[in-house]
């Protein structure tokens, strides 16, 4: 009788619990916002639960040699990176942007919980801003009039009974000198 | 004494909602290790320490355990009993404007000005309660005089602000008055963060005990008023944990995007 009941439970748990967990990543090099050449790494996770709805995200851009983490995601406008006023702003502007102002995008029409692996084309469309708490100069692509084409790949996935945190990809490193 | 920019960083932790006691914590060596792992070769110096409060809150609570030792007359009834009043009985604390709550916050508000004296830029990480905690002494910081001057970061006693699996949407939390908005820091160039990150699942952000899918949900962004002086970047963003349900609440402490955006916050 105790197993009978045992085992419904242990099933509707399996259900309510179960997810598959992926790692989405991309990487290329090109020139950042102070001119020099870089390594550059797009990730994003993505859960698709057993039962209930997948969630996503964010994209997070990882840049060499810079501790700037810029994330895109899901707005109305798209897959958006939002500029922060004090942090970010538009080419030749003088002052920073105001809150609220898109600062980039993924040129793709489906939403990030429907993205996966393929050819991934990015705009970046502002320049970082540093100050006196600026370790290092806040850094992330050059903006530039073509997107940058990032080669995403289903870097990981893996079924598990309560769901994984999965680890992101290692920051790129900065050459050496 | 302002703050100088070439100190090493302190990040400070505050915890939510937990069972045990004070010395049972250490969210502080979790954040630590989460941010080294997402350095890469960034010379980030900083170190991590955790405002812990809760002996206060066990304190408080101390007549109802015993009232419930009396009651609970089976073991299983016993465990789960004082289980579920550490549990309810710190947000009740922090619902409350008693001398608990209170305490709570001067020493929060304490430990910032410390770290503030000794001229270490510092950054809250708020888990969960601990958010509610944060918002309320942040807040009543940024409303003294002599700090937070919006031109020069160097009098700002918290730099950055982020919260994970925060409830701060829920009604129960935004009711009280000083929980209505966030305070001007007045004129200039200079901006706050504040960055919300909460799992759509997490049911301490919906409230819903089943952990509802949340889509779309404005939480922190709903105290944006759009006015120039207002001084704050706020920005909810939801993030996958990768974990369902109460689960995913406690996923935070070791999402590699949480170790990111701290790197991102800590370092400019």
């Amino acid at each position: 009788m105790q197993r009978i009941r045992t085992v419904p439970a242990l099933v509707l748990f399996f259900f309510l619990a179960g997810c598959t967990n992926a790692l989405y990543q991309g990487e290329l090099t090109a020139l950042d916002a102070g001119g020099e050449q870089r390594d550059f790494v797009l990730y994003w996770t993505r859960t698709d639960p057993l039962i209930g709805k997948t969630k996503a995200g964010p994209a997070v851009l990882l840049t060499a040699c810079s501790p700037t983490r810029i994330d895109f995601t899901q707005q109305a406008e798209g897959i958006i990176f939002r500029g922060m006023p004090g942090f970010d702003r538009l080419p030749g502007a003088e002052g920073t942007v105001a809150d609220g102002t898109v600062c980039g995008a993924f040129l793709s029409s489906a939403p990030l919980i429907d993205l996966g692996a393929g050819p991934l084309p990015v705009r970046v469309d502002c320049e970082p801003v540093s100050d006196e708490f600026s370790i290092r100069p806040r850094n992330y692509p050059a903006v530039r009039p073509e997107p940058y084409l990032f080669h995403v790949v289903e870097a990981k996935k893996q079924w598990s009974l309560l769901g994984s945190t999965l680890p992101g990809p290692d920051p790129p490193p900065c050459p050496t000198p | 004494m302002p703050v100088d920019p070439t100190k090493q960083r302190q990040v400070l932790v505050v915890h939510g909602v937990q069972t045990g006691t004070d010395a049972d914590l250490h969210q502080d060596a979790l954040i630590d290790e989460l941010v080294r792992s997402r350095l890469g070769d960034v010379p980030l110096d900083f170190s991590c320490q955790l405002y812990r409060y809760e002996n206060l809150n066990d304190e408080a609570l101390e007549p109802l355990a015993r009232l419930l030792d009396l009651l609970a007359l089976c073991p299983v009834g016993h465990f789960v009993g004082h289980l579920a009043l550490e549990l309810a009985g710190d947000v009740v604390i922090s619902l409350g404007t008693g001398s608990t709550a209170q305490k709570i916050r001067k020493g929060l508000r304490d430990r910032i000005l410390e770290i503030y004296d000794s001229g270490h830029p510092c950054y809250l990480v708020a888990h969960s309660l601990g958010s509610i905690y944060a918002f309320d002494v942040l807040n009543d910081l940024i409303g003294r005089q002599g700090l937070f001057d919006r031109t020069s970061r160097k009098t700002w006693p918290v730099q950055g602000l982020l919260t994970i699996g925060s409830p701060i949407g829920l009604k129960m939390f935004r009711k009280a008055k000083s929980r209505q908005e966030v305070e001007d820091f007045g004129s200039g160039n200079k901006w706050f963060r504040w960055l919300n990150l909460w799992d759509p699942n997490d049911p301490v952000v919906s409230g819903e005990i089943f952990g509802a899918h949340l889509v779309g949900n404005k939480i922190a962004e709903n105290y944006i008023t759009g006015s120039t002086d207002q001084g704050w970047v706020i920005r909810d963003q939801v993030l996958d944990t990768g974990k369902q349900w109460l689960m995913a609440h406690t996923a935070y402490w070791h999402s590699p995007v949480v170790g990111d955006k701290l790197v991102d916050m800590v370092a400019s």
